[in-house]
């Protein structure tokens, strides 16, 4: 759990960081989320002491990071940055080791994991292992950017607007592969981003921020539904309800029985989302669909069922 | 292969072509070589072409040779290959042609007589060399590249070696003054060597000052800037009173040997001129390293002193490198002034040859120098390449 108490950080006369507490709970991922200058990288450069602050403090487990050696503290948590800073005299694969290195593990040990580090991040090693940095493409190298982050297994995760320089398409390749690795991983993410669509996709809770305060921390169907102010139902706008139902998929609602005549409706699988399912309503102009689940028809999804899901409390299991 | 390599091999193609016109002009231009009835008669002029005979009409179709194999469509490997040994197979002949040349020439001449290397030889030697690098561009990095890169310079080495040239006026001024030469070359590349070490020292420290604190960047190089415009001379000159009374008050500096004039002066002179590359290049090296970079190694847990050694020299380094190999050159060269002012090296036989107007002895010091000059360049640039695998093949 990192705890940050009355955190401040003013550069001459500005406050990018004014008075901030905020409690990110372990084995989540949390977004600082809010529009340029609102003091998101500030206070993730703080957690790692990039950035000393002026006043507060930050706990991780009830610790003072002000106590801790600076140098070991960021050994402890992964680090990826939107222009990725890969080594560029390094191969992909010394360029994972580097923490390992630093920490001293043996050599066996630091290949195995190397290699480790580049599968889950869907990178072959045979094939980008030898590679360096200026052969690989935007999102290859934010994938490496991501694989070096972990290759120690520090417990929390510091991205600092990971996807920001990538195309469109690779990014939300990657965001979607971000979102399944930490739910196998389950590490403590502090994620910063001012994209809307990136934060309601990935977070578990989101921290609005708006010049170095805190305006709201919740789930994002908490944001949509009990905005705590105008700005926040400003900042995410009408239609963030159309944005939260990317977090949910099919196999989480409740379906319409199967009418004895299902087979004329278009398919689709229950592993989508349901904003995928309603651009799939759409998009086939049909009224609905047949959603199959392993292959066999499951129930009927139409607008009832996404309306009838959405007026149920939010918080719900996620996909 | 993408299209700036098509786009390489276009240029090289151009670029072989217009040396391969420059290395033909050079057989023909009525000055390939110059015969004198003694070392310093004004002497006349012939060109290699109508010198050599038969050869000198190898001479030319190994021009043409190469000028049509750059415009032709013979696959890239070997052209690269053909090209370039054909190129650089022209001044080793020329060498060797003109040895017998010589030989021949003193039969009938007299021993009194000379034959010299005129700027039709060092044209067709210039002309080769342009060729063999516009070449050796269609070839892949590689041994391959690199034997056919210095097989001139051993075709040139074996003719030196067989005795082939010594009827030739350089060759039989070195045969005069051997043990001159191996000493003045000796105390040549000790210039070079002690003023490349002071440039290192102090172009480092003071490229590492000028781009940890930028505000003293200005200092820095407003201070080598006006070092480096001053002439050699001049500066030799400025230093004449400072060195003279520093050795007159100081027993150490007396004992040293250091005067106004000699071996301290150009010390002095050169490692000023050497430290400005090196500390431009220092200063740019880590001021072109990517900020992320930097906050990557600090965010992953780097101390200064890790990312330092980790990161920013082995970045650095190969630029630094470029630095240390502008300033050998320029040392390499510089280091003619000595012989001027008392001080050895090379420079002796230039200044020595243009006393007795014997332009054979200015060649005996200018041909080592622009030898050494391009050795160095050639062998740091490789050294550079071998340490960078990581960029772009140049």
């Amino acid at each position: 759990m990192i705890e940050i108490v009355g955190l401040t950080k003013t550069y001459g006369d500005r406050r990018a960081v004014d008075g901030l507490d905020l409690t990110i709970p372990t084995g989540e991922l949390t977004v600082l989320l809010g529009p340029s200058g609102a003091g998101k990288t500030t206070v993730l450069r703080c957690i790692n002491r990039l950035v000393e602050p002026t006043s507060g403090s930050i706990l991780v487990d009830g610790v003072d990071i002000a106590t801790l050696d600076p140098v070991a503290l960021r050994r402890s948590m992964g680090y990826v940055i939107q222009n990725v800073g890969l080594f560029p005299d390094m191969t992909v694969r010394e360029n994972v080791a580097a923490v390992p290195r630093m920490l001293g593990w043996d050599r066996r040990r630091i290949a195995a994991r190397v290699d480790e580090m580049l599968e889950m991040v869907g990178l072959d090693p045979e094939r980008y292992g030898d590679a360096y940095p200026r052969q690989l493409s935007g999102g290859e190298a934010q994938r490496v950017g991501v694989a070096r982050a972990l290759a120690a297994d520090p417990p929390i995760l510091l991205m600092d607007e990971p996807f920001g320089a990538v195309d469109p398409l690779t990014r939300e390749r990657l965001q979607r592969e971000m979102r399944h690795l930490q739910a196998k991983l389950r590490k403590t993410v502090v994620f910063v981003t001012h994209d809307i669509d990136e934060a309601v996709l990935l977070a578990d809770r989101i921290a609005l921020m708006r010049d170095g305060r805190l305006e709201q921390h919740d789930t994002p169907e908490a944001l949509w539904r009990r905005p705590a102010n105008d700005f926040v139902s400003r900042f995410f706008g009408e239609n963030l309800g159309l944005r939260v139902i990317i977090r949910h998929c099919l196999a989480d609602v409740t379906l319409k029985p199967l009418p004895h005549d299902a087979g004329g409706l278009p398919r689709v699988d229950a592993g989508v989302s349901l904003k995928e399912a309603l651009a799939e309503l759409v998009g086939r102009r049909a009224r609905a669909l047949l959603v199959m689940r392993d292959g066999r028809p499951a129930g009927v999804f139409d607008f009832d069922v996404l309306v009838e899901s959405l007026s149920r409390e939010d918080g719900r299991a996620r996909a | 292969m993408d299209g700036a390599d098509v786009q390489l091999h276009q240029r090289a193609r151009a670029v072989a072509v217009a040396a391969s016109v420059l290395g033909a002009a050079a057989a023909l231009v009525p000055f390939g070589l110059v015969l004198r009835t003694t070392r310093i008669d004004r002497g006349v002029s012939v060109s290699l072409a109508s010198a050599l005979g038969v050869w000198g009409a190898a001479l030319v179709a190994c021009w043409l040779a190469v000028a049509a194999m750059a415009l032709s469509r013979m696959p890239l490997r070997t052209r690269g290959v053909a090209a370039s040994l054909i190129a650089g197979a022209a001044p080793v002949l020329a060498l060797w042609r003109a040895g017998a040349f010589a030989e021949a020439y003193a039969k009938q001449a007299g021993e009194l007589s000379r034959v010299s290397l005129g700027p039709g030889f060092w044209l067709t030697a210039a002309a080769a060399y342009v060729a063999v690098f516009a070449a050796t561009a269609w070839l892949e990095a590689g041994p391959l590249r690199a034997t056919v890169s210095y097989a001139p310079f051993a075709g040139i080495a074996a003719v030196l070696a067989s005795g082939a040239v010594s009827g030739i006026g350089i060759a039989r001024e070195y045969a005069n003054n051997a043990d001159a030469f191996v000493r003045q070359l000796a105390v040549h590349l000790g210039y070079v060597g002690a003023s490349v070490a002071v440039g290192l020292v102090f172009g480092i420290a003071l490229g590492l000052t000028a781009a940890r604190r930028p505000s003293a960047e200005p200092l820095v190089f407003g201070v080598l800037n006006v070092l480096q415009v001053v002439p050699t001379l001049a500066f030799i000159g400025l230093l004449y009173p400072v060195l003279t009374g520093l050795s007159r008050s100081v027993e150490l500096f007396a004992a040293l040997g250091v005067r106004g004039v000699g071996w301290a002066p150009v010390v002095v002179v050169l490692s000023a001129y050497a430290v400005y590359p090196i500390a431009r290049n220092t200063h740019a090296a880590l001021a072109s390293i990517d900020p992320a970079t930097v906050d990557a190694a600090t965010g992953i847990g780097m101390g200064a002193l890790r990312r330092f050694a980790m990161v920013e020299a082995p970045l650095a380094t190969p630029v630094v490198l470029a630095g240390l190999r502008v300033a050998l050159v320029q040392s390499t060269a510089g280091a003619i002034i000595a012989g001027l002012v008392g001080g050895g090296g090379l420079g002796t036989f230039v200044f020595l040859g243009a006393s007795e107007t014997a332009s054979d002895l200015m060649l005996l010091g200018v041909v080592p120098i622009v030898g050494l000059a391009l050795l160095f360049d050639r062998g740091l640039s490789a050294i550079e390449g071998a340490l960078s695998p990581w960029k772009e093949p140049a």
